[in-house]
């Protein structure tokens, strides 16, 4: 992808999420003191702002793309997405099956996907972490793991 | 003073005392080093402990963790690009592209070393200027906190990394995260979508997620590459001629750190991103700042190290704590039946001297056990990156669920992470981000109360003379680099043009 488009994509983004907050912050209710600019001030003023200037991050895009700027690329993009699968997959099923279990099972798929194919080194890493996740937090910062 | 000064030290080499001063520091080091560990939890974990000890003793433990546990957030920083502490934020954004050209002892060494002037130079002026500099933190109101706040965000020029609307963009995107929560004046919730967000987005796990995370992603991205050679460590790590290159840095660091850290609210993370700023900006390669200039590191470390003596001021002459960590070492004081405040010097003259002794003799065991591991530690580059991108992502899990035993912050701290990882992507810098949540609760809300103290009068804000100065200073640190870049974009354009003339 051209890093131009990503600038009007993420220039529409901005653009979307401004107007989302403007709209919310339009429906504050009036300060309780009449000195006060109230609770939508600031989230307004900051939302104008930002649909401005994405306006111009769009443009500049557009512009970018006659121009033909740098290519934005990403390196070993379909094992980078499974790894972030499965880091939101790990997080889910933290509170479901415990800390310790699911990162039993998560943490050597994550290494095999990083280029890790010793399994000696997969199985002494993944002990180590959860012994350092024990002995560190659980036991001497008294951290209550799920 | 110096009689008491004297009694400090004598009490702080007894056997038990020096015994715990190391201990403090040692734990101090491995909180501040782990992302989403801050100092007030290390203190607030040691306080228990210290219940049966003698108040001198345990003053002397909790002291000596606070301080070690700013320079620890800096380790981690540099290495792996997660800030165990906010105040390290800084420190990461010269320490992390030293460490990635194998320069990781060097870089280790420069925080070290900058870290112990810093605390050394403001421990000195505390104890010369403790109750002076308490009394201007008194003079700092609502309108003094949000020029500072307002000030602090001018920085947002120096951050942007060449393109100032993308860096602008990102530091509105910070204000407008840090709106998410209860309205601070009103009581009312604003966009809490979920009840999680009526405590609105908590700071450390978004900056692990900005800064740690979406390095993992970086790292696994380049998981097939071979890690980078370090560079042989000679000596200590940092010759003298570079030493020398770095005094004026070192000096002014300290300095700002110090009467920042005495201001109640402002804190380290502030005192380093604004000593970064201010080193930058007076540097002949502001260029060269973002990418490994060793100035970066020694500015932000200095500066953070400095601020913990500075909250001592208000904290030993007022019984004011100026942040998270004061106020628990003022419970510490509480429990220990003592009372901070005018009278703790005259009353107790042993524990706010022996809190200074303290300081400045953590000050070569910090250095020492710091030097000491600098080549252990730099090894840590030498893992390679999808080993060290799956390490890093699991320490940043168990370090954001630590920061309120809650997955609400796991979560934040992965969204951020993917939300950094895109930005960096897009060329957006993530640092005004940081920035942006760091002051923009402050400066909304004393402006605010700035605004119900004068009875909706702005030229309030014109009275006051800190006021007026910081925010004249942040009109000039916004609007000069707009000027230089439109000048050279200009001067770019008509060297273009005469060069196609040519041909």
């Amino acid at each position: 992808m051209r890093l131009s488009l990503a600038e009007i994509i993420s220039g529409g983004l901005f653009f979307s999420l401004a107007s989302w907050f403007l709209t919310m912050a339009i429906r504050f209710p009036p300060p309780l003191n009449p000195v006060d600019v109230g609770p939508g001030a600031f989230p307004k003023l900051i939302s104008i702002v930002i649909l401005i200037l994405s306006a111009f991050l769009i443009v500049q895009g557009f512009m970018g793309l006659k121009k033909g700027k740098h290519i934005l690329f990403i390196n070993r993009r379909n094992k980078l997405i499974g790894s972030i699968l499965l880091l939101v997959f790990y997080i889910i099923i933290i509170p479901i099956i415990g800390y310790y279990l699911s990162t039993a099972i998560c943490l050597p798929v994550m290494l095999v996907l990083a280029e890790e194919r010793k399994w000696k080194s997969v199985l002494l890493i993944t002990v180590g972490f959860l012994l350092f996740s024990k002995l560190g937090f659980g036991i001497l910062l008294n951290v209550p793991l799920p | 003073m110096l009689g008491q000064l004297l009694m400090g030290f004598s009490n702080v080499f007894q056997l038990q005392n020096l015994l715990g001063l190391f201990l403090g520091t040692i734990m101090g080091y491995f909180v501040g080093a782990m992302p989403g560990l801050t100092p007030s939890i290390g203190i607030a974990l040691l306080i228990p402990f210290t219940f049966g000890m003698d108040p001198v003793m345990a003053m002397i433990m909790l002291t000596s963790l606070y301080l070690a546990a700013e320079y620890g957030g800096g380790i981690t920083a540099i290495l792996i690009n997660a800030p165990g502490t906010p105040a390290a934020a800084a420190t990461a954004f010269d320490g992390y592209p030293m460490a990635c050209r194998g320069e990781s002892g060097k870089a280790l060494a420069i925080s070290i070393i900058s870290s112990a002037t810093g605390s050394f130079i403001s421990t000195i002026l505390l104890i010369l200027t403790a109750i002076p500099m308490a009394t201007f933190a008194l003079s700092f109101g609502p309108a003094e906190y949000f020029a500072l706040a307002v000030f602090g965000l001018s920085l947002v020029s120096s951050l942007s990394n060449g393109s100032l609307l993308k860096g602008f963009l990102g530091m509105l995107l910070g204000l407008l995260i840090a709106t998410i929560g209860v309205d601070p004046v009103n009581g009312v919730p604003r966009f809490a979508l979920i009840p999680d967000f009526l405590g609105g987005i908590p700071f450390l796990p978004a900056l692990i997620g900005l800064f740690a995370v979406s390095e993992v992603f970086y790292m696994l991205e380049n998981a097939d590459q071979k890690p980078i050679r370090i560079k042989v460590i000679e000596g200590i790590g940092i010759s003298v001629s570079l030493f020398k290159s770095l005094r004026f840095t070192l000096v002014r660091s300290s300095l700002l750190g110090y009467v920042i850290g005495v201001i109640p609210g402002a804190g380290a993370t502030i005192a380093s991103l604004i000593s970064y700023n201010e080193a930058k900006r007076t540097s002949k390669d502001k260029a060269s700042f973002g990418q490994g200039n060793p100035k970066g590191i020694a500015a932000s470390e200095a500066a953070n190290n400095s601020a913990v003596a500075g909250t001592f001021a208000p904290l030993l002459a007022l019984g004011i704590p100026g942040s998270a960590s004061a106020a628990i070492l003022l419970g510490a004081l509480t429990i220990q039946g003592l009372q901070p405040g005018p009278m703790l010097f005259a009353e107790h003259p042993e524990i706010p001297y022996s809190i200074f002794a303290s300081l400045l003799v953590s000050v070569p065991i910090m250095l020492t056990l710091g030097l000491l591991g600098v080549r252990l530690w730099s090894k840590v580059t030498l893992i390679p990156k999808g080993i060290l991108a799956v390490i890093v992502s699991g320490i940043s899990v168990l370090g954001a669920y630590a920061y309120s035993n809650s997955m609400y912050t796991v979560w934040v701290t992965l969204v951020f992470g993917l939300v950094g990882y895109l930005m960096r992507k897009v060329e957006i810098p993530p640092a005004p981000v940081v920035l942006a949540l760091v002051l923009g609760f402050m400066m909304e809300v004393n402006f605010r109360r700035a605004l119900v103290v004068s009875h909706g009068e702005l030229s309030f804000f014109l009275t006051k003379p800190i006021t007026v100065i910081l925010l004249i200073v942040s009109v000039i640190t916004i609007v000069i680099p707009i000027i230089q870049q439109a000048r050279s974009k200009a001067a770019d354009k008509s060297k273009q043009q005469s060069d196609e003339r040519v041909l």
